[in-house]
Parts: C-alpha cells; structure tokens; sequence
C-alpha cells in the first residue's frame, strides 16, 4: 500500500476505517515512519483535548444554575412583558395596582404555565395562552407582594 | 482542580466514566420521582464541563452562564430519562442552542472565531491562569475557541463525548463522510494551534 491519505489516518484513529483498510493501515505503519508519525501526532491532538483544563465556576453560579423553578417563573415573566396586549394587559395593571389577591385572579396550573413557556420558545404567544400566562403573573405579583408585607423570603 | 483525563479513565471531577453514568442514573431517578435536590446534582456534576464549552462558544462569562443556564432549563422541561448519556444530551442541546444563536444575533454578538474574540479569549485565559504549571495546561476553552464551529461540534462529540462516527452524523445532521473529513481537518487546525501556542512559551 502506497502512504494511505492522512484523512484515512484518522479515520483508523478513530477506530472508523473499513476492516479492510483498517488491516492495510497496520501493515503499512509498521514499514512507515512518516505515516507513524502522523497517527502519533492525532493522538496527541486528541490527548490535548481531552487533558485540558475545564474553566472554574463559582458555588453562585452552581446555585443560580439549580434554581431551575424560579428560572422559568422570571423567563415567563420577560417574555411576557414583551408580549402583552390588550385585556392582558389590563388585568396584570389592574393586579399590581391592587397589590392584593383578588377572588377573581386564580392561580392557573403547573401544566398551564409550562405549556405557555414553553410555547414561548418560538416568540409566538397567541391570545389564549396570553390570557393564561396574564392570570398567573397577576396571582404571583399578588402574592409576592403579600409576601414582602409579610417580611418573607422568596422561593 | 485539575482538568486532567489520561485515555478516558478519569474525568474532570476525578471520577471514572463508570463513577459518572451510575451518578446520573442515581440523579436522574431521583429527578424523575420529583426530587428537586437531584437536579443540583446534576448541575454540580455537569456545569463546569458545560460552562467550559459554553465559554468556547461566547465572548463573556456571563453570556456562556446563560447558555448554560438555557440547557439546564430545557433538561428540566424535557422528558430525558437516561435513554443516553446524559452529558452528552447536554452538550447537543448547548450545540444547538449555540448554533441558533449564530444564525439569530450574527451582526451583533461576536461569537468565538471572530478576530477580537480569539484576541479577547486569549488575553481572559492569561489573567485566569495565573499560577504557572510546570507543563502550562492549554485552557480547553481556548482550545476550542480557536476552532471553526463546525470543527468545534464534531471534535466534542469525538473527542470527549466519545461518540461514533454514525452518532456523530445523526446528532448533527450531516453525512458520515462530512463527520470523517471535518475530523480530519480539525486536527490538523488543534496540531497547529498546538504548535504555535508551544512557540509562545
């Protein structure tokens, strides 16, 4: 076998060459050194990469990675802020101006507010999943509040 | 705390491959019975790798920390159970998410790759290294900062995700030959930046 190509080379690296010219790499980096080389560098090249160092991250940052439920709870409320219109946004002034909870604000539920996140992802809100996301950012706006007058600590 | 990996037997944290899949099974488990501890677990684990990949992909801490922050998000939304390896879930997610990013905010966020961004990445990994090893460890994020980003994608799979040429082709969409040849050329692209960072010392 003349010096196979060195895109062969890698692939034999790999362990990905066909068992045909897998077999004829071996025989031939047994006779050549300049092939030899090649291979050994690869894998140095992949032992640079795996042996590198990872960066640092702080325990904050660990801690603000984990709190995943008060993550969605504030991206919804960005992107509903964004995205507000009409009675929506009527019903959200109205809840904060009032700052208390009202009979006629419930709570939606869990499913509710993950579907409307995660229809979110596509910057597309359509009317109804406004209206829904509206009802839970007026309840948690009231109970924030409620919770403040109250001197307690956030979820 | 070393980023040392001697032919995949220990990882970044110190532990065996055998260690890291029994944790994320363990972890995931767990998760999945509603235990939310399980998930800092799996942070703890997971996002210091993530972030460090992350970095290679963005300009500032802060934006790869909300890359980072955008792929745990999607790990709790979804319906993951361990079918594969869990980290490499993560970094396809991160990859893809990386790649939204380029195609939505190209004008304005410099990512990795750019001029100032090699010349910004270069000068923030200096200051971070400040106690000089005996064999100055390359920065992985350095590392793949330096790279073109389809390089990047299929020298993680490959080379610490440990993913099969078919894997590889199937997570990213393209044909297995692309898989061998991009392979191919990021070595010769990883020998060179090699080279000229060993120049510099």
């Amino acid at each position: 076998m003349n010096c196979p190509s060195d895109q062969l080379l890698s692939a034999f690296h790999d362990g990905e060459a066909s068992p045909e010219d897998a077999a004829s790499v071996r025989a031939h980096l047994a006779d050549c050194a300049s092939c030899a080389d090649v291979v050994e560098a690869m894998r140095k090249s992949s032992q640079l990469v795996q042996q590198a160092e990872l960066l640092p991250v702080s325990e904050a940052m660990i801690n603000r990675w984990s709190s995943v439920t008060r993550a969605v709870q504030d991206r919804s409320i960005r992107r509903l802020a964004a995205s507000l219109t009409g009675i929506a946004a009527s019903v959200l002034i109205a809840a904060s101006l009032l700052k208390q909870p009202s009979a006629e604000i419930s709570t939606p539920q869990l499913g509710e507010i993950e579907q409307w996140a995660f229809a979110g992802e596509d910057d597309s809100i359509d009317s109804s999943s406004s209206h829904i996301a509206a009802k839970w950012m007026a309840a948690d706006l009231s109970m924030r509040s409620s919770r403040e007058d109250q001197g307690g600590a956030q979820p | 705390m070393s980023g040392k990996k001697s032919e995949g037997q220990r990882n970044s944290l110190g532990k065996t491959w055998m260690d890291e899949e029994l944790s994320d099974t363990e972890l995931l488990q767990r998760l999945a019975k509603g235990d939310k501890s399980a998930f800092r677990g799996i942070v703890q684990l997971h996002g210091r790798y993530l972030f460090t990949i992350a970095r290679s992909l963005t300009t500032s801490d802060v934006d790869a920390e909300d890359v980072v922050q955008e792929v745990f998000l999607a790990l709790y939304r979804s319906k993951f159970r361990g079918e594969s390896k869990l980290r490499t879930f993560l970094v396809s997610i991160l990859m893809r998410q990386a790649a939204l990013v380029r195609r939505k905010h190209k004008p304005w966020m410099r990512l990795a790759g750019s001029e100032e961004a090699m010349a910004e990445a270069e000068s923030s990994a200096a200051v971070r290294s400040e106690s000089p090893a005996i064999d100055a460890k390359i920065d992985l994020a350095e590392l793949l900062g330096k790279l073109s980003p389809e390089h990047r994608e299929v020298v993680i799979l490959r080379e610490l995700e440990g993913l099969s040429y078919d894997e590889i082709a199937k997570t990213l969409s393209i044909a297995k030959g692309t898989v061998e040849s991009r392979l191919y050329r990021a070595r010769e692209s990883l020998q060179q930046i090699a080279r000229r960072s060993g120049e510099q010392e």
